[in-house]
C-alpha cells in the first residue's frame, strides 16, 4: 500500500511553514482532488488545441467545447421508433443493470462460497465446475442470454450475475479459508460458538477481502453490461455509443465514452468510501503507523 | 484451581500417530512445561486440553471431570497473539465476557478492571495494530484470564519476542500468575525459560511424540539462573534436546559416521 505521504499528495515544502496546521491539514486532504482536476483541464486544453489545429480530426474527436455543451444541454432522444434511447434513460438502465446484477451475484456467491469452504464434499463436486465458470469473458454469455430471455433488461442481468458469480464464489472461498486456524480456535477456547462464531469473527476477518471482491467486481459488472448492450441489448450507454456510431454523431459516442468514464470513477470512489467506513479498524491503523 | 490430568492420550493424523500413551498429572496451581523436538506434538497435547480437537485414545480430565468442549475454565494462547484487529484492546479483552452473555456495562467494568491490574489500561481504547508485540501478547494473556479460568495453556507464547522483552514478559507471567493462582501448562522451546518458571518440565522424545521424563524443580521463585542445581539441570536439558534433534535431523548412518568423528560423543 502506498504510505499516507507519497510524493503527489504531500504539501510542497514552500507551503507548510506559513501555513496553520489547521490550514495545512485541509490543504493536504484536497491536495490529491486539486490535481486530479488539473490534470484533467490539462487534457481537456490539449485536445481543444489540437482539435482547433486540425492536428485532431474535430470530426473523429469533437473537442470538450462541442461535447461539455452537448452533454449539458442533454443529448435528444437518438434512434427511432422501439430503439429510441434517451441519455437519462440510458445511464439509468445500465446502472440498474449492473447494481442488480451485482446484488444477486453476491447473494448467491457469498452462500456458495462458505459452503464451499466449509463442506469438503460439496467441495469436491462443484468447485471443478466454478472454476471452470470462471474464466469465461462476460460477453461470451451475450449470446446464450439473447437466445435465453431476449434483449430486454433479463439478458444484461443475466450477462453481469455470469461475469461475477464464478469469480465471487472462488474468492469469498478463498478468503474463509485464510482465516487462521488458530485465531478460530482462539475464539472457539473462549466460548465462542455457531452464528456467534461466524458473526463476530469470521466475518469480520474475511469483510476486507469481500469488499475488495465486491469493488473488483464492479468493474467486471461495469465492463459485462457494457459489452453485452453494445452487443445486442438494444439499450443502455453501450447501445447508445453504438447507435451514435451507426448514426456518424461523434457526439453522442464521446458522450457515451465520457459518460462511462465519470460513473465508473465515480462509484468506484463511492465503493472505497464504504469500504473505510465498513473497515474503520484498518482505516484507522494507517493514520497512526505506517503500515 | 484443579488437577489437570492426562490420561493416556493419544493423537493419530491420518493414520500417522503425533503423540502417543501421555500420561501426565499436572498438580493444582502449578507450572509445567512441555519441551521436546518441533512436531513431538506439545501444540496436539494443548489443543486436546483445550478440547479444541478431540484425542483419539484417552483423556484429559479437570478436576476429575473430562473436559469434552471449550469452556470458561481452561485458556489457551498461542505463538501469534491472535487478537481481534477489528476489536479494541477493552474489546478484545471483553471478548469471553461477551460470549458469556454478561452485560455491556460489566464487560466494560470487568475488562477496565484487569486491564488496570495489568497495567495496559493506558492502552485499553488502542487496536491490536497499534501495540508493541510484547504488549499484543500481554493484552492475549489478558483476554485468556478474563474468565478466571483453572488452567492457562500457552504455546510458546513468547518464542516471537526478542531476548529482553521475552525476560520482562516472564517476570510478567510469574506475576500474573499469582494474582490469577491458575494450573499452568506451557509449551516452550527455551531451556532458561522453563528453568525459570516451571515446577515440572517434561521432557519429550521426536515422532511419534512421548514422555521420557519429567523433571521437579522444587525451587522458590524468583530463580536466579546461576544457581548450580539449575545449571545441572540445564546440561540435561540440552543433552536431551540435542540428542532429540540429532535423531530427527539425521539418518542413522550420518549418527554413525558424525560419532566416528567423535562429533556425537556426547550424545
Ligand atoms: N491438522 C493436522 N493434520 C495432520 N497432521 C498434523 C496436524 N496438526 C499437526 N500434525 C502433525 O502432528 C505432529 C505434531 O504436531 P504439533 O504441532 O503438535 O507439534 P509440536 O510439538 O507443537 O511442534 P512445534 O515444536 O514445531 O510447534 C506433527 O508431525 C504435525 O505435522
Ligand atoms: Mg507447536
Amino acid at each position: 500500500m502506498p504510505p499516507a505521504d507519497s510524493p503527489s499528495t504531500s504539501v510542497p515544502a514552500w507551503a507548510s511553514p506559513a501555513i496553520a496546521p489547521f490550514a495545512r491539514g485541509r490543504l493536504r486532504r484536497l491536495m490529491p482532488g486539486l490535481s486530479f482536476v488539473l490534470a484533467w483541464i490539462i487534457l481537456a486544453l490539449a485536445w481543444e488545441i489540437g482539435a482547433a489545429t486540425e492536428v485532431l480530426n474535430p470530426r473523429i474527436l469533437p473537442p470538450p467545447s462541442v461535447v461539455i455543451p452537448y452533454i449539458l444541454q442533454g443529448p435528444g432522444a437518438a434512434g427511432i421508433g422501439p430503439q429510441q434511447v434517451t441519455y437519462g434513460e440510458a445511464i439509468v438502465k445500465t446502472l440498474a443493470r449492473v447494481l442488480i446484477g451485482l446484488i444477486l451475484g453476491l447473494i448467491a456467491a457469498i452462500p456458495l462460497g462458505t459452503v464451499l469452504a466449509v463442506v469438503n464434499p460439496v467441495r469436491q463436486l462443484i468447485l471443478p465446475m466454478i472454476q471452470t465458470i470462471a474464466p469465461i469473458a462476460p460477453v461470451a454469455w451475450v449470446p446464450v442470454a439473447i437466445a435465453l430471455l431476449g434483449i430486454g433488461d433479463q439478458s444484461a442481468i443475466f450477462v453481469v450475475f455470469m461475469g461475477v458469480f464464478a469469480v465471487m464464489t472462488l474468492a469469498t472461498a478463498a478468503a474463509i479459508e485464510n482465516v487462521p486456524q488458530e485465531l478460530i480456535k482462539t475464539a472457539r477456547s473462549l466460548g465462542a460458538r455457531g452464528h456467534r462464531l461466524w458473526l463476530w469473527v469470521v466475518l469480520p476477518a474475511t469483510a476486507p477481502s469481500l469488499l475488495t471482491i465486491v469493488r473488483v467486481n464492479f468493474f467486471a459488472a461495469w465492463m459485462a453490461v457494457l459489452a453485452g448492450e453494445m452487443a445486442g441489448i438494444n439499450s443502455g450507454l453501450g447501445a447508445l455509443i453504438i447507435l451514435g456510431q451507426q448514426q456518424f454523431n461523434m457526439r453522442l459516442v464521446m458522450t457515451g465514452i465520457i459518460t462511462i468514464g465519470v460513473l465508473g470513477f465515480a462509484i468506484d470512489r463511492l465503493i472505497l468510501l464504504i469500504q473505510r467506513r465498513l473497515l474503520w479498524w484498518e482505516a484507522r491503523s494507517k493514520g497512526r503507523t505506517n503500515g | 484451581m484443579a488437577e489437570l490430568c492426562f490420561e493416556q492420550v493419544s493423537k493419530v493424523y491420518a493414520g500417522h500417530p503425533a503423540v502417543v500413551d501421555v500420561d501426565l498429572t499436572v498438580p493444582s496451581g502449578s507450572f509445567t512445561a512441555l519441551i521436546g523436538p518441533s512436531g513431538c506434538g506439545k501444540t496436539t497435547l494443548l489443543e486436546i486440553a483445550a478440547a479444541l480437537i478431540p484425542a483419539t485414545t484417552g483423556r484429559v480430565l479437570l478436576g476429575g471431570r473430562p473436559i469434552t468442549r471449550p469452556g470458561p475454565e481452561t485458556a489457551i494462547v498461542f505463538q501469534h497473539h491472535n487478537l481481534f484487529e477489528w476489536m479494541t484492546v477493552q474489546d478484545n479483552v471483553a471478548f469471553g465476557l461477551r460470549t458469556q452473555g454478561i452485560s455491556r456495562h460489566e464487560r466494560r467494568l470487568r475488562a477496565g478492571r484487569l486491564l488496570a491490574d495489568v497495567g495496559l489500561i493506558d492502552h485499553a481504547h488502542k487496536l491490536p495494530r497499534e501495540l508493541s508485540g510484547g504488549m499484543r501478547q500481554r493484552v492475549a494473556i489478558a483476554r485468556a484470564l478474563v474468565l478466571n479460568p483453572q488452567v492457562l495453556l500457552m504455546d510458546e507464547p513468547f518464542s516471537s519476542l526478542d531476548y529482553q522483552t521475552r525476560r520482562v514478559m516472564q517476570r510478567y507471567l510469574l506475576a500474573m500468575w499469582h494474582h490469577a493462582q491458575a494450573t499452568v501448562v506451557m509449551v516452550t522451546h527455551d531451556l532458561d525459560e522453563a528453568i525459570a518458571l516451571a515446577d515440572q518440565i517434561v521432557l519429550f522424545s521426536g515422532s511419534p511424540g512421548r514422555i521420557v521424563e519429567t523433571i521437579h524443580i522444587p525451587l522458590k521463585r524468583p530463580r536466579q539462573p546461576e544457581d548450580s542445581r539449575l545449571q545441572e539441570i540445564r546440561t540435561h536439558l540440552r543433552h536431551h534436546l540435542e540428542k532429540e534433534v540429532a535423531l530427527g535431523e539425521f539418518t542413522a548412518a550420518e549418527l554413525e559416521a558424525l560419532r566416528r568423528e567423535g562429533m556425537t560423543a556426547d550424545l
